[in-house]
């Protein structure tokens, strides 16, 4: 019996009869999963120290949350699209380090500097989307290459020596307005556009029908390589985005600054109920899976846990994600 | 007649052995030498990132991905480390029974629930790196120096170049035999395959079992190698056994590529390091390097392709 | 002997198989024919066990059968060979004949050298030309389906089925696949065979079942059946009166289409009209798809023209043969029609897009929904809500909200790939309805259509393919399901290379 039918066989072994056979809209079941986890690591967190409850601390924990947001929302579009960025860590870093030596710290460069870091990743995401698209290089192939060659460009560039960062972009990623972090804000509102984008616009509609069947999609006049292009282009200037901001938060550019951005971006996409196929999903359930991600996170942190048992646990978690989404969303063909 | 000679070359198929050869040939004419030293060098920096891309491969056969055999290496080869010493036989067994163990996990989740392999082989790259780190914290233990000096010697033929041959010739006999024949089936068309008497769960979850332990050999070899354990060693390996298989003519697709392929992809990889260091390159510049080979020859078919259209469109009008 | 006990199938609110019981001898062939949506396909894949049935059971030599999947079938001697090839295209001939049980060597690796020989023996006996290396991909459609029937045969089955496995056969092909069948009989082999080829049902099967609604409704021997007669089964009614009476065409050309050549058409010439059902007929793979695919931009062209309202058009791709006013409903709704996962909404305003988005994109909605609720009204689409997922829809369902799809458009000319298809009957007739109106509003519809009832009823002119070029071209009169049939065997005359 193929494993389709054996999946929804263990879903009503599983769950009691009347819910087996209730099904969710799919949103429902992702905000009630979200809801349910949040409580259960707020309460670990909470437990773990005292005061991590709190309005203040959550709005700090927002605050986190919003550089791998951000670069989330690159992977989002990309994975809705059908494909996959694995190039986001030295995309971010490579802009972040344009974006300081073309500033040098200074106030009055920043235009520029911002103009150069988002040129580098809109230039490295149209290379991206051009060799997925038109050479039908695999994503994964694609994304692993511009991200070696960009590793390498940048460290040859500009021989890796950490820059400092303009004080109204330390201001910015750092600060607040009133009680409420700017990064927050930025990524709140960067949020809303894209969910509005993605739900609301007919480039949304293009950008799922490619994902779920390109060759529909073609039959239906849609320009799948104009989209795929896109898709990756924004991927990139995502990413661009999150290094210029994450370097203001840490207050330099520093090598490696974008490891740690590539597959939690990827666990927040799939924990936010998008399908890694494409065609399915939106940005509110990853912007959702970023929170969980941090919440996740910082609770290991706080616990004290080793980093090898934090590793486990993180991956474990996804897995559990992955194979609950499975179980609870109606047996769809994945 | 240039026609005639190019074809008679194969180009689509023997291009792995063929760029090798080309890089073997600039190799030796650069450092003016070819002594049994630097094939023995070559064959022993070769021979963890050969076994691990191997394990990547069989998965790849079949259609999936595998981004967790770097960390299992890892925990192989710190397994190894720790238990070698004492006994030798131990600490083999349990590094290569770690990694099997590590492929069932996968293969189980991949099949039985049917999820992408892509993703749950992220979270179980994360757990077994956790795992590494677990077992050994810190860079460590030790490895008895007879295997080292084993390793690194020569009996006429360097042992690591036997050691390389041989995981060649293991690869090869896999994909000669029955499974081998199923796992390209599965890679083809997985409903076809089963609709023709493959016995898909069970093939697709030993290309996974198989993996890990192929994994793990390539990190206990890491270790031996370096003589010591390191949890994170293998962390590089995760995509560079990706970029292997690509360069050896493997298709991510499935149902596609050889053993050889995946041999040449190895050694094309290490010469090209050596390549760099020799011409006092940094390694930022094999990165780069990398990368733009990856490109080229992923992208070769399509360009292949655009160029022999416009061939054609050229003949039509004329 | 094989005997159906009451055998049932239904799919949700759907009944695709209602209480079926019929016996087959040894060594008989029964052909089973209807209508598409009749129920044939269904009730042979629950005897091949790729469906269970809701009720009733199968029964072989007095045993009862479960049957959970196809391997659990042949277990029992059921071998059973689908139109949707199960052969691996990237392997060998050699390596497909012999997937699982091919000789080894001591070592268990593959004796290839070995392997050859059985394979290279394998094909002599059943008197295939291939060559055992050649790639599966690289062989012809016919081939790969006489491979795929040799595979099964190999199995030694007790029961054959064949549903819609020979559709790609030429001439030559089809007398092997006589004398194969031939020898099964002698060999007591039971044979069922789904075939919509009237000439093939008639050359191999010695008794034919006709289904109809899901029910049988007629045995009888093939000799003594007719095709009129067996129509009139299957219809269940004088066809006239299931089609809408044909609008008259009007005079204007709409669509020129000159000496069109690619890779599966040689020479296609034919004149569009305004109001006018322009009907393809002919075998399976004849060009007519690639035909419908090429006005619309999807299939190369490697010469020839295509005018519309005098202007010469090259149609690259699909967006500029919809802004040139031509729309086209692909032949399989699931893989090239729709997006199954999205809801009945934004299927059906995937075409118009442009004209529902304002600046910035943003999708009007109210006029999204009012263009939909009256879609969903017009064509009776069974559904809770326009955001049902389509995925959930019955097949006529799905195929009626992928043609109001294309209706949206708003086409000059409507280019329809076997629409009705895996289509219940009822649906067709709403189908056919909203063929008529279309045409009748102005609209040129060229209908491709296995089904030559629908091209009878239809259609007022068909043009019939051969090999990649109109063969023959019917008018008025003369439309008649023997002529179709009897056009699509025969090389034409000199009325092919006119301008059709």
């Amino acid at each position: 019996m193929p494993a389709e039918a054996k999946t929804v066989r263990l879903r009503r072994a599983l769950l009691p009869a009347p819910l087996s056979r209730f099904a969710l809209p799919r949103g429902m079941s992702i905000l009630i999963a979200f809801a349910a986890f949040s409580v259960v690591l707020i309460g670990v967190g909470e437990a773990l120290s005292p005061g991590y409850a709190s309005a203040a601390n959550m709005l700090q924990l927002l605050k986190l949350s919003s550089f791998l947001g951000i670069v989330s929302i690159g992977q989002t579009l990309v994975i809705l699209a059908g494909g996959i960025d694995l190039s986001v860590a030295w995309v971010l870093t490579g802009a972040a380090f344009a974006f300081t030596t073309v500033t040098r710290g200074q106030n009055s460069g920043i235009l520029t500097g911002l103009l150069a870091a988002l040129a580098v990743g809109a230039g490295v995401g149209a290379v991206n989307g051009v060799g997925v698209a038109k050479l039908r290089i695999s994503p994964i192939v694609m994304t692993l290459a511009t991200n070696s060659i960009m590793q390498g460009g940048t460290l040859v560039v500009t021989s890796g020596s950490p820059l400092g960062v303009p004080d109204l972009v330390r201001a910015t990623a750092t600060g607040s307005v009133g009680p409420l972090p700017t990064m927050t804000l930025i990524w709140a509102a960067l949020t809303a556009v894209v969910v509005i984008a993605v739900a609301m616009t007919s480039g949304g509609r293009k950008l799922l029908a490619v994902g779920e069947n390109p060759r529909a999609s073609f039959l239906s006049g849609i320009d799948n390589d104009a989209v795929t292009i896109f898709a990756y282009t924004l991927s990139g200037v995502a990413a661009a985005l999150a290094g210029v901001l994450f370097a203001g938060f840490s207050n330099t550019s520093f090598l490696g600054m974008g490891d740690q951005f590539v597959l939690p971006s990827i666990a927040a996409v799939v924990l936010g109920g998008a399908s890694i196929r494409g065609g399915r999903g939106g940005y509110g359930g990853t912007a959702l899976g970023v929170i969980l991600i941090t919440l996740l996170s910082t609770d290991l942190l706080m616990g004290n846990i080793s980093p090898g048992l934090r590793n486990i646990i993180f991956g474990l978690a996804l897995i559990g994600a992955v194979l609950s989404h499975k179980l609870l969303l109606r047996g769809e063909s994945e | 007649m240039r026609g005639v000679w190019l074809s008679r070359l194969r180009l689509e198929e023997n291009w792995p052995v063929l760029t090798f050869v080309a890089l073997l040939l600039l190799d030796v004419a650069l450092k003016g030498r070819f002594s049994r030293f630097d094939l023995q060098t070559l064959c022993a920096n070769a021979l963890p990132l050969a076994l691990i891309s191997f394990g990547q491969f069989f998965v790849v056969l079949t259609g999936g991905i595998d981004l967790s055999l770097g960390p299992i290496s890892s925990v192989a080869g710190s397994c190894a480390a720790l238990l070698l010493a004492r006994d030798m036989t131990t600490g083999f067994a349990v590094a290569l029974l770690a990694g099997a163990a590590a492929g069932l996990g996968n293969g189980l989740l991949v099949v039985r629930f049917a999820l992408p392999p892509i993703v749950v082989t992220l979270g179980s790259m994360s757990v077994w790196q956790g795992v590494a780190l677990l077992i050994l914290p810190n860079p460590g233990g030790e490895v008895p120096p007879e295997l080292s000096d084993f390793l690194s010697s020569d009996y006429g033929v360097p042992t690591s170049l036997a050691a390389l041959a041989l995981a060649w010739l293991a690869a090869s006999w896999v994909t000669s035999t029955r499974f081998g024949l199923h796992l390209r089936a599965i890679g083809d068309d997985e409903t076809a395959a089963r609709m023709s008497g493959v016995a898909v769960p069970r093939v697709k979850t030993a290309a996974y079992v198989l993996a890990g332990a192929t994994a793990a050999a390539g990190g206990v070899t890491l270790a031996i190698a370096t003589s010591s354990g390191s949890p994170t060693v293998g962390d590089d390996y995760i995509l560079l056994s990706v970029a292997t298989v690509v360069l050896g003519g493997v298709s991510l697709g499935g149902g596609v590529g050889n053993a050889l392929g995946v041999v040449m992809g190895a050694l094309i990889v290490t010469i090209i390091g050596s390549l760099l260091y020799f011409a006092h390159l940094s390694s930022f510049y094999q990165s780069i390097i990398n990368g733009v080979i990856l490109l080229a020859v992923v992208a070769s078919p399509s360009v292949r392709n655009w160029i022999g259209l416009q061939f054609r469109r050229l003949r039509h009008a004329g | 002997m094989l005997a159906l006990h009451n055998l049932s199938k239904r799919y949700g609110v759907t009944e695709a198989v209602k209480s079926v019981s019929l016996t087959a001898r040894p060594g008989s062939v029964l052909g089973l024919v209807g209508e598409n949506g009749a129920g044939k396909s269904s009730l042979i894949k629950m005897i091949a066990g790729v469906e269970q049935p809701t009720a009733g059971h199968v029964a072989l030599d007095g045993g009862a059968l479960t049957l959970r999947d196809t391997n659990d079938a042949l277990r029992h001697g059921i071998a059973s060979v689908f139109q949707e090839l199960t052969l691996l295209r990237s392997l060998s001939v050699q390596d497909n004949l012999l997937l699982t049980d091919g000789p080894r060597h001591a070592w268990r690796s593959l004796n290839r050298r070995q392997g050859r020989s059985v394979a290279v023996e394998v094909l002599r006996r059943y008197e295939l030309t291939m060559a055992p290396d050649a790639p599966v991909r690289a062989l012809p459609l016919g081939a790969q389906q006489m491979l795929e029937v040799v595979r099964a045969v190999e199995r030694r089955p007790k029961v054959l089925l064949l549903d819609e496995a020979t559709s790609a056969l030429g001439a030559h092909e089809v007398e092997w696949m006589v004398r194969l069948v031939e020898r099964l009989r002698q060999h007591g082999v039971i044979m069922l065979f789904i075939s919509h080829r009237w000439d093939q049902i008639v050359r191999f099967s010695t008794r034919v079942a006709i289904m109809r609604n899901g029910e049988l409704v007629g045995e009888a021997d093939t000799r003594t059946l007719s095709e009129a007669d067996a129509i009139q089964l299957m219809t269940g009614e004088s066809f006239e009166a299931s089609f809408p009476r044909r609008p008259p065409a009007g005079d204007e050309i709409v669509l020129r289409a000159r000496d069109l050549h690619s890779s599966a058409l040689r020479g296609v010439s034919f004149d569009l009209r305004r109001g006018e059902v322009l009907g393809l007929g002919g075998l399976i793979g004849q060009g007519q798809g690639a035909l419908l695919e090429a006005l619309f931009g999807a299939h190369p062209l490697q010469s020839g023209t295509i005018e519309m309202a005098g202007r010469t058009l090259r149609l690259a791709n699909p967006a500029m043969a919809i802004r040139a006013g031509l729309a086209y409903v692909p032949q399989d709704r699931k893989t090239e029609g729709l997006l199954l996962d999205k809801s009945i909404r934004v299927n059906m305003t995937l075409a118009i897009l442009r004209r529902l988005a304002g600046i910035v994109g943003f999708i009007d909605r109210e006029q999204e929904q009012t263009l939909v609720a009256a879609a969903i009204e017009r064509l009776h689409i069974e559904a809770r809500s326009p955001q049902d997922r389509v995925q959930t829809l019955s097949g006529g369902n799905q195929q009626k909200v992928l043609l109001e799809k294309w209706l949206q458009t708003r086409p000059v000319a409507l280019l329809l790939n076997d629409v009705t298809r895996g289509v219940d009957i009822g649906t067709k007739r709403q189908i056919y309805n909203a063929i008529a109106a279309c045409a009748a509003q102005g609209a040129a519809v060229i209908l491709y259509s296995t089904d030559t009832l629908e091209l009878v009823g239809l259609a007022r002119r068909v043009l019939v393919f051969k090999e990649g070029r109109v063969n023959q071209s019917l008018a008025g009169e003369a439309i008649t399901s023997q002529e179709i049939v009897r056009a699509s065997l025969v090389r034409g005359g000199a009325d092919a290379r006119r301008v059709a």
